[in-house]
This record gives structure tokens, C-alpha cells and sequence, in this order.
């Protein structure tokens, strides 16, 4: 198959989407800086411009020799997140590897690594359809989680974890075994909150200002006033947004002043302030619009391991944007997770376009393999 | 389950996602936006709370004895002094702060913290950036007259003192079962405002400093630190503050009292009627007039201008304190203060040499109107008030009005304790004339003519000398005036545990001298009066009450109350400090006691005698030294509590002082002007009598005092 074969089949839609999200974001970018702000929309576009071309040159390699790759790409993933562990920087958590002319933030990429590897070693395998079967694939997925949240970075290790689970279910594991699995988790996940050392203080501060956002008495409005802040910020922009978006220049400038993270994580509140209601239905609508098209390639998809890097990245999205909507809008805790094509950051949105390369890549391959059976 | 339906229940699962943050976004936008936004409003533009003017306490000429000054002072800053290491963008000169990377990581501070800056707000990247040497702080501590080197130590202490504060505070987290406090504790931390809130140094216990040399910044310190571009002096801030001031720095110690910063607990207490820089009244008039002198704070709205910059508007103006000027002036009190420090000497009870504590008191006999007053030891309000604030906690502790004997192992007795108001002691035979003018009130008869035979010695069992109380064979034979004159012990012991008076003396002698104030809390506007003691059914016989040792302890303003009433012959004044509290005149009521005139009469008379008589008068050599002016004329009484007698003093203080040397009375100038009541005690080793110190500063105060009124 020619280049040009492979172009016109691919799906023209699905990176539309991406790219009109992109472009949204740059624009909410821009306002969130201001005038005389940082040069956070410029950035964004130049990124955007690397991003592309990382998803066209994905969208041309066939994406079984990716998937064929994966224990090097897992390799080279984990690998990225020990070496920022012992060179890292940033302010608190330290996430980023400082390469000279930008800084790289290895977990963003762990993402669709993660998503290839268990497409990779579940696509030919039956074992996972028994419950000890499920070890190697958890342990594929745990190893990096504990890493990333040795950074610490909660919110990331979290979004790997669903992966996962959907990848098996999509594969046809038993949904009682994943029953037990998740039950034993919530298990994990008390465990984490209440065994001392397990958590950062910060980050159980988190959970706790969550817990006590709508709590009655002193307790509740003094854990609003003082833990919750970034919260209590991020609910003001979204509700000053309105129907039609805040009124005027000086009702959105004041929406968003002094409001950390308006760029990154909590860009979502700054587009809710600037354009309302009506923009956040229009930018679900886009998101699921998004998110069907991948789920339409994957049911298009013949081969299993073609499926399972769909349905990985769905996964990924979906759960990516619902964390990250819900914690801005208080319905979740605040795990730091930023919002796919939105966000600032280079890494971010390199991993986003490298996920929606591999499901063109899949829509522009359609192998199909003879003699193996369906999922299920 | 099939595939497809899996996908198909995946794509479920997620439209419902969506739906729910949909849903939340129109509760968000639309349902609650109101809300919302209102509490952005509150947020964005914020209301600060501003502190009110504390009110100020003026004496009866409007001189100031305290009040509210705007200073600079100079603020340390632990965290920032701890991130100081500078470094500078090659490009743009713009200095960044990091942690000293040779300085030691306290534990849960990373290694990144200490690290080099990676980047610079002008787009250059690390490593180019260049260490700044560290500068001393020379130039800032000439401008402090500090000796070079002097901030750095200043510096090391204080972020030591923090860490410490801050491992206290997590072990008493961690020991304790109070789940509000440790909540409250625990945000405190986790807001980490212990290190970002500026804290005011107040102390600098270096070599030849004064100790509160920083309270008050000179000019060039403040140009310093305000022009400080590349943080040469980061951790240390001029910050704009609020001080109380008492430029009679000592005088009135006791009297006015301090203020000093609100704490946690009070402030709670206070709700939204105080802020961080609310002061309040520990000790004297600040305490017992703080809601007074407080006021209430204002509100400052932010708010946008016209080039949408937020600035300040004053949205309630704060509500100042209210003055309160006081009926004594500070000319009166100085004179007394001078005469009183004429004859006590400050050293605590370890000083061979006079007294060392002691108070005066002078009130309008008619009105209650403290006139003048004076005590010793007394303490600096201006300056560095370290030990009062000890003192006054100690006391708060303890809960208890001490008698000055508490004093006798301290160098420095408690100065914040009032020797006129709270310490009580036994008052000697100033108490005589109470006695006398009870017993005969109460319709008994006064041994007239009575023999004394000599000094009252029952601890000898002996009368080891004829005539009275060492004034010789012409007063063997004594009335009520000659026994005031010359304070015989044997005829009012006599007086009332004789047999015919004894039984109705123990019945009706209590209550009388309860009638006249003994053992009564005075009602007087200084917090915490003591009631002294008087308990006479330790003594059944009344003999010890009767010269006034034994059961009974007063205060000195207890006794000029007393005065007062002999004075007027009935009337029991309110003795108030405060005339006129927030433009309105004060007016204490008094009491009515209707006391016989016969029986003042003669009183009075015994107690003219003390002044007059120069052959047995106990106080008539301090008067003859210090004559009052023509007309004057005082009536008192001396006492001297020697109680217990005898044995070493620097051995055992305990078991032979301290005496109590005292002189109470009133006095009238030639020109009908005011009536004056006086009391004078003076605490000593065991050593010296009433008759020689307390009543030659009364006399010199006294002799003042009128020539001032002829004048």
C-alpha cells in the first residue's frame, strides 16, 4: 500500500476532531494568558505543529510492527520514568527530564506505551480468560503506576490502571474475575489513604478537601476555604461562565485572575468561564464525537491487536477527560490530570496525537489475520 | 458477551459520563451561578479587616500616659531567610532565591529545593546562571548601630526557635486526643503561614543592644531593606506597625498597665471584633478598660479604578477606641514617686539597705478620685517587657493575689503586681483608729486611763519597763487619744479582750470592721482588687486583731478608704482612677455609714496627735522635719507590723519579716480645699517602723500637695 493509498484511507474525521479540540484549546490558551501574558498559545501551536508530524509518521507505520515492539517501547517507557526519578525537576513532584531546550514529562508518554504493550502481549493470548492468567498483564501495568506515583503523581498512575481493566474486558476477560480485581483495589486504594508514608500530605490533603467540599459545620467551610482553594477557583470560573459565557472582557479577566493551573490541568474552567454552557455542550459533543469515532474503528477493526490499541486509547481519552472534567467541576477529587489536546504542554499533547497516529494507523491497516479467532 | 456489545457498553458507559458532567455543568452555570459568583466577588476583591486606633489614657491635664504610634519595625522572615541563596540570570540580571545548597536540608525539604534554578522568566536555561557571592549585612547593621555580625546570629536563633516550634507542634499532634485541636494544628501546617507570616523581632539580647532597638527603624534601615533589589538582606522586612506607647515609661507602671498582641485563643474569642494587630489589656487600665480603649475594626474593600487596577476603599471605617482620662496628674504622681523611691531601695529583700517595695495612694476623701499614687518596684512599659508578660502569666496560673512575703528569693520582685490594689499585708496599728471608732460605734467603753506598765511584750511574759511603749512614765496613764498618740499595743489589746467588752467585742467587733472595709474587695477600676484577709476566729481572743497583726491582711487602698470615711464622718467613697471614660464623667457611688460624731471626734483627735504631739506622736519627728504649710493639717496613723519578730533575717526571711511599716490618715489644706485620705505601706526586712519612712513620704507628699494648692 502507497503512501497516498494509506492517506486517503485514513480517517480524515478522527483527526479533524483532534485537531478542532487543538485548535479550541490554543485559542482558551490564548485568553488565559491575557494580553500581555505568557506566550502559552504560541508554544501550543509549535507544539502542535511537532504533534502532527509525529501523527503522520505514525499514521505510516503499520501499526503491528509497533505493537510487535512493545516490550522495547515498555522498556524504554519504564526506563524514562527510573531516570526521572533520579534526575528529575520540577516544583514538589518531580516529573520532568530536563533535555536543554524543553523538559520532557516521561508518564505522559508512559500513556500510549502502556496502551501498546497490553495490545501487544494480550492479542494472541487466552490466559487472561482464567483469573491467575490476569497476574502477568497487572504486574505490566503496576510496574509503571508505582513508579509514576513515586514522583509523586497520582492522577497519571491513576488513568493507567483503567487501561487495563478495559483492554481485558475488550478482550473478552471474565468480568467477574475483573469484579474481584477491582474490589480488591478499593481495598489498595484505603490502604494507600490510611497506611502512613504511602500517600503525600498533599495529596491526601486533596482527597480530604474533595470529601469535605459540600460538608456541613466549621470543618467543611474551613476545609472549603483554605484546602479547596484551587477548587473554589475552578467552580467560580465555570459558574461565571453562564449560559453564553462571562460577560464582557472584565467579567472573564476577573473569572480567571489568580487562578493557578488555568493553563494546564484546569484549562477546562477557563473555557467554561469564556464561552459558557453552550460552548461546554458544543466541546462534550466534540469530545464524544472523538471518542465514538475511535470506538468505530475498533469495531471495524479485524484484528485483535488493532482492536485493543483502539480501545486502549478510547480508554485513555475517555477516562482522561471525565477525571479531568470532574475534578475541575468538583465531582472528583484533584488528581492533576490534564485534558487531552487541551492543556498546555508539549508532552501532553505529543502523546495525544501519537494515540490518535495509532488508531489511524489502525484505520489505514486493516489487516486481517486468517486463522485466528475472534475476541470472543 | 460479545464484542461488539462490549464496545457498546463501553460507549454506554461514557455517554453517561458525559451526561453527568453536562448535568453538573448547568447545576454549575446556570442552577447555581449566583452563588458562585458571589463567593468569586468575595474572593477577587477582598475585604481586609483594618484595626482600630486603640484609645488613649490621658491623665487629668491631658498629658498622655498611652497611645497608638504608626512605626517601622524590622521583621524576620524564617523561610525566606532560609531560601537565600541568590542567583542571577546572565542574560537579564533578574535574581532568583533557592535554598543555601551548603546549608543543611531540614528532613522533608528535597534536594531539587537547593538545586539551581532551570530556567528564567527571559528564556534563558540552566546551567549559566551564576551564583552571587553571599554579602554581609553590614551596611544594614550599621544603620541598626548593631555590631557586625550581630543579624546573622539574630537569624540562626530565630529559624532555630521555628524548627523547634514546628517539632513541638507535630508531637503534640501527634500525643494528642483533642480531634479540633489537632485539626486546627495540622492546617496550620499544612498551610505553612508558621514560616510566610512576617514575625516581628522584639528582642536582640546581644552585647550593649538595647533590648527593643528594633521596634522602631531608622530611616536609612528602611531605605535598606525597601531598596533591596537583589536580596542582599532577604529574611529580613521593614514592616509597618502599630505600637503602644507609654511615654511616662514607669511611672503609673501599675496603674496603667500594658497591651501587647492579640493570641489565637482570643482572638477566637473576639470574632469579627479584633484582627492579628487587635492589642489587649493584660495588666492595670488596659485590662480593665480594654473593650473601652479597643474600639472595633473597619473593613477595606478592593475594588477596581478606572484603569482596572484593584485598590483599596474603605468600606466601614474602623471604630477608635475610646479615650480615658484619669483624675490624678502626672506631676502628683512623680512627686509621690520621688518620695517614695526617697526611702525604699530597689534589690529585692536580698538589698540590706531600706525597704524594697512598697505603694502610695492618695484619693479625694469626699469624691474617691485617685489623686496620686506611686509604688516600687515598677517596670518599664516602654521597653522590653519580657519579664512582665512572665510575671502576669505566672500570676494568671496562679490565680491568687500573693502578700509581698512571696517576694522574698526574688531579686526583682513582681513588678506588674500592684502594692496598692493586690498585695495585702498585715497593717500594724495603723489599724487602731478602726478599732476605736468600732468599739466605741458599738456602745462600748474605751479603757480610759489606763495604766500601762510598760512595753507589751507577751511573747517575754515580762513588763520589762514602766510607762508606755518606750515613752515613758507620762503616758503610764493613757486615754484613747494619748493610746493612737503613742500606738499602745497593751491598752488596745487590752481594749477588747478586757472582761466586760470581751464577749460583745468578739460578737460585733468582726462585722464593724467588715462594715469599714476590712476584708471587703474594693470596688475599684484596676482589675483584680485583693480582699486581703480577715479572719478573727483565728484569733478568739481579738488581742492580735486589735493591733492589727495576725488574721488580718489589707490593702492599702483599703485602708485610704477608710481614711476617707473618717474624714467625711460617714461617707464611704468609690475609689476610681478613671474620671472620664470616652467623653462621659465618671461617678462611682459611695456608701452611707452613719458613724457617732463623739466617737470620730475623738478619734480624730488621737489621730492629730500622731502629727502633732512631739513628745510621743509616732509620726510627729517626720513632721517636724517636713513641716506642712500653715493651715495644713493631717490626721493618720503610723503602724509597723513586725510580724513575726526577731531571729535572722538572711537565714530565715520567713520567720522574722518582713515588716510592714505604714501610714494612712487624711489631710486638709488651709484653703477648704480638697480632703485628702492617704495610705502609704512600705515592705522591709525586719527592720525600721511606720513612723520613720512610710510617714516622711507621706509628710514630703503632703507638704507638696498644698504648697502646690496655696500656690
Amino acid at each position: 500500500m502507497t503512501l497516498s493509498d494509506r492517506l486517503q484511507r485514513a480517517n480524515w474525521l478522527l483527526l479533524g476532531l483532534a485537531l478542532l479540540l487543538t485548535v479550541v484549546g490554543i485559542f482558551t490558551l490564548s485568553a488565559a494568558a491575557g494580553e500581555d501574558g505568557p506566550p502559552w498559545a504560541w508554544l501550543q501551536v509549535r507544539w502542535t505543529l511537532v504533534a502532527l508530524a509525529g501523527t503522520l509518521v505514525a499514521l505510516t507505520v503499520p501499526y503491528k510492527r509497533v505493537v510487535a515492539a512493545f516490550p522495547l517501547f515498555y522498556a524504554a517507557g519504564v526506563a524514562g520514568l527510573v531516570v526521572v526519578l533520579l534526575v528529575g525537576t520540577g516544583r514538589g513532584a518531580v516529573r520532568w527530564i530536563d533535555l536543554g531546550a524543553f523538559r520532557m514529562q516521561p508518564s505522559e508518554f508512559m500513556k500510549p506505551v502502556l496502551v501498546v504493550t497490553l495490545a501487544g502481549y494480550v492479542r494472541y493470548r487466552q490466559a487472561y480468560k482464567r483469573f491467575a492468567g490476569l497476574s502477568i498483564p497487572f504486574a505490566l501495568t503496576l510496574v509503571p503506576v508505582a513508579l509514576v506515583m513515586r514522583q509523586p503523581d497520582l492522577g497519571t498512575a491513576l488513568l493507567l490502571i483503567p487501561i487495563l481493566f478495559v483492554s481485558l474486558f475488550a478482550a473478552g476477560a471474565k468480568p467477574g474475575h475483573l469484579g474481584l480485581v477491582t474490589l480488591a483495589g478499593i481495598a489498595a486504594g484505603f490502604a494507600l489513604y490510611f497506611v502512613p508514608g504511602l500517600m503525600e500530605p498533599y495529596q491526601k490533603e486533596r482527597v480530604t478537601s474533595f470529601l469535605a467540599q459540600d460538608g456541613g459545620g466549621e470543618a467543611g467551610h474551613i476545609l472549603r476555604r483554605q484546602q479547596g482553594f484551587q477548587l473554589e477557583k475552578s467552580k467560580v470560573a465555570i459558574a461565571s461562565g453562564g449560559f453564553l459565557g462571562a460577560d464582557g472582557e472584565e467579567a472573564f479577566e476577573d473569572a480567571i485572575a489568580g487562578f493557578p493551573e488555568r493553563h494546564t490541568d484546569f484549562v477546562f474552567s477557563t473555557f467554561a468561564a469564556r464561552y459558557g454552557l453552550v460552548g461546554v455542550s458544543l466541546l462534550l459533543l466534540a469530545w464524544f464525537a472523538l471518542l465514538a469515532t475511535i470506538l468505530s474503528t475498533a469495531a471495524k477493526a479485524r484484528e485483535p491487536s488493532g482492536r485493543l490499541l483502539a480501545v486502549g486509547v478510547f480508554t485513555l481519552f475517555a477516562v482522561q477527560v471525565l477525571v479531568n472534567l470532574g475534578m475541575t467541576m468538583g465531582l472528583l477529587p484533584v488528581v492533576g490530570v490534564t485534558l487531552p489536546f487541551f492543556s498546555y504542554g508539549g508532552s501532553s499533547l505529543l502523546s495525544s496525537f501519537l494515540c490518535i497516529g495509532l488508531v489511524l494507523s489502525v484505520d489505514v491497516h486493516p489487516e486481517i489475520e486468517l486463522g485466528v479467532g475472534d475476541f470472543d | 458477551m460479545r464484542y461488539g456489545r462490549r464496545l457498546a457498553l463501553l460507549l454506554l458507559a461514557t455517554g453517561a459520563g458525559f451526561g453527568v458532567v453536562l448535568g453538573r455543568a448547568f447545576q454549575l452555570q446556570v442552577v447555581s451561578r449566583e452563588t458562585w459568583v458571589s463567593a468569586g466577588e468575595e474572593k477577587r476583591r477582598p475585604r481586609v479587616k483594618v484595626e482600630a486606633p486603640r484609645g488613649r489614657i490621658l491623665d487629668a491635664a491631658g498629658v498622655v500616659l498611652a497611645e497608638d504610634r504608626p512605626v517601622v519595625q524590622l521583621a524576620f522572615v524564617g523561610g525566606e531567610w532560609e531560601t537565600r541563596a541568590r542567583w542571577r540570570c546572565p542574560e537579564c540580571g533578574h535574581v532568583q532565591f533557592r535554598r543555601d545548597p551548603e546549608a543543611p536540608r531540614p528532613p522533608g525539604v528535597r534536594a531539587s529545593e537547593a538545586a539551581p534554578p532551570s530556567r528564567c522568566s527571559c528564556g534563558t536555561r540552566t546551567p549559566r546562571f551564576e551564583r552571587l557571592a553571599d554579602e554581609d549585612l553590614q551596611p544594614l547593621e550599621r544603620a541598626l548601630t548593631l555590631p557586625a555580625g550581630s543579624l546573622k546570629a539574630l537569624a540562626s536563633r530565630r529559624v532555630a526557635e521555628l524548627e523547634r516550634a514546628v517539632e513541638q507542634r507535630v508531637t503534640r499532634i501527634a500525643g494528642s486526643g483533642d480531634g479540633d485541636a489537632v485539626e486546627r494544628d495540622l492546617r496550620t501546617l499544612l498551610r505553612q503561614d508558621f514560616f510566610a507570616r512576617p514575625r516581628p523581632v522584639t528582642r536582640l539580647s546581644l552585647p550593649g543592644i538595647d533590648a527593643v532597638a528594633l521596634r522602631e527603624l531608622p530611616v536609612e534601615a528602611v531605605r535598606l531593606l525597601e531598596l533591596d533589589p537583589r536580596g542582599r538582606y532577604r529574611g529580613f522586612r521593614a514592616v509597618s506597625a502599630v505600637e503602644r506607647r507609654y511615654p511616662q515609661k514607669a511611672l503609673l507602671a501599675q496603674v496603667i498597665g500594658f497591651a501587647n498582641a492579640v493570641q489565637r485563643e482570643e482572638k477566637e474569642a473576639l470574632g469579627e471584633d479584633a484582627t492579628w494587630a487587635t492589642r489587649v489589656g493584660r495588666t492595670g487600665l488596659e485590662r480593665y478598660f480594654d473593650p473601652v480603649l479597643r474600639g472595633s475594626p473597619g473593613v477595606i474593600r478592593y475594588v477596581r479604578d478606572e484603569d482596572g487596577d484593584l485598590v483599596p476603599r474603605a468600606e466601614e471605617a474602623p471604630t477608635p477606641g475610646k479615650d480615658v482620662r484619669l483624675a490624678l496628674t502626672v506631676e502628683a504622681c512623680r512627686e509621690a514617686q520621688k518620695h517614695l523611691e526617697s526611702v525604699a531601695t530597689p534589690g529585692g529583700y536580698g538589698a540590706r539597705k531600706g525597704p524594697p517595695s512598697g505603694g502610695l495612694v492618695v484619693m479625694d476623701a469626699e469624691t474617691g478620685e485617685i489623686l496620686a499614687w506611686a509604688e516600687t518596684p515598677v517596670f518599664d512599659l516602654d521597653g522590653d517587657r519580657e519579664e512582665a508578660v512572665r510575671w502576669v502569666d505566672e500570676d494568671e496560673g496562679r490565680g491568687a493575689v500573693d502578700d509581698d512575703r512571696d517576694f522574698l528569693g526574688d531579686a526583682v520582685p513582681n513588678a506588674t503586681l500592684s502594692r496598692v490594689t493586690q498585695v495585702a499585708v498585715e497593717p500594724g496599728s495603723s489599724l487602731k483608729p478602726l478599732i476605736a471608732l468600732s468599739l466605741l460605734s458599738m456602745g462600748a467603753s474605751f479603757p480610759d486611763g489606763f495604766v500601762c506598765a510598760g512595753p507589751w511584750r507577751p511573747s517575754r511574759g515580762v513588763n520589762d519597763k514602766p510607762g508606755c511603749h518606750e515613752h515613758g512614765p507620762e503616758y503610764a496613764h493613757l486615754s484613747l487619744e494619748d493610746g493612737l498618740c503613742v500606738s499602745c499595743n497593751r491598752q488596745f489589746a487590752y481594749a477588747v479582750s478586757r472582761g466586760d467588752v470581751a464577749a460583745l467585742a468578739r460578737e460585733r467587733l468582726p462585722p464593724a470592721l467588715r462594715s469599714l472595709g476590712i476584708g471587703r474587695v474594693v470596688e475599684i477600676d484596676l482589675p483584680r482588687p485583693s480582699a486581703g484577709r480577715f479572719r478573727p476566729e483565728d484569733d478568739p481572743a481579738l488581742r492580735n486583731v486589735a493591733i492589727g497583726q495576725g488574721p488580718v491582711l489589707v490593702t492599702p487602698i483599703q485602708m485610704a478608704r477608710a481614711m476617707a470615711l473618717l474624714a467625711t464622718g460617714g461617707r464611704f467613697p468609690a475609689p476610681h482612677v478613671a474620671a472620664v471614660v470616652g467623653g462621659v464623667p465618671r461617678r462611682p457611688e459611695g456608701e452611707a455609714l452613719s458613724v457617732p460624731v463623739a466617737a470620730l471626734d475623738r478619734v480624730r483627735a488621737g489621730m492629730l496627735r500622731v502629727v502633732t504631739d512631739r513628745s510621743g506622736g509616732t509620726a510627729a519627728r517626720a513632721f517636724a522635719d517636713t513641716p506642712l504649710p500653715t493651715g495644713a493639717r493631717a490626721w493618720a496613723k503610723t503602724g509597723t507590723a513586725q510580724v513575726p519578730r526577731g531571729g535572722d533575717f538572711d537565714r530565715d526571711p520567713l520567720a522574722s519579716g518582713p515588716w510592714h511599716h505604714w501610714f494612712v490618715g487624711f489631710a486638709r489644706g488651709a484653703g477648704g480645699g480638697r480632703t485628702i485620705a492617704f495610705a502609704a505601706v512600705l515592705h522591709a526586712r525586719n527592720e525600721g517602723a511606720g513612723g520613720d519612712t512610710a510617714a516622711r513620704v507621706v509628710a514630703r507628699f503632703l507638704r507638696w500637695w498644698f504648697e502646690r494648692e496655696i500656690g
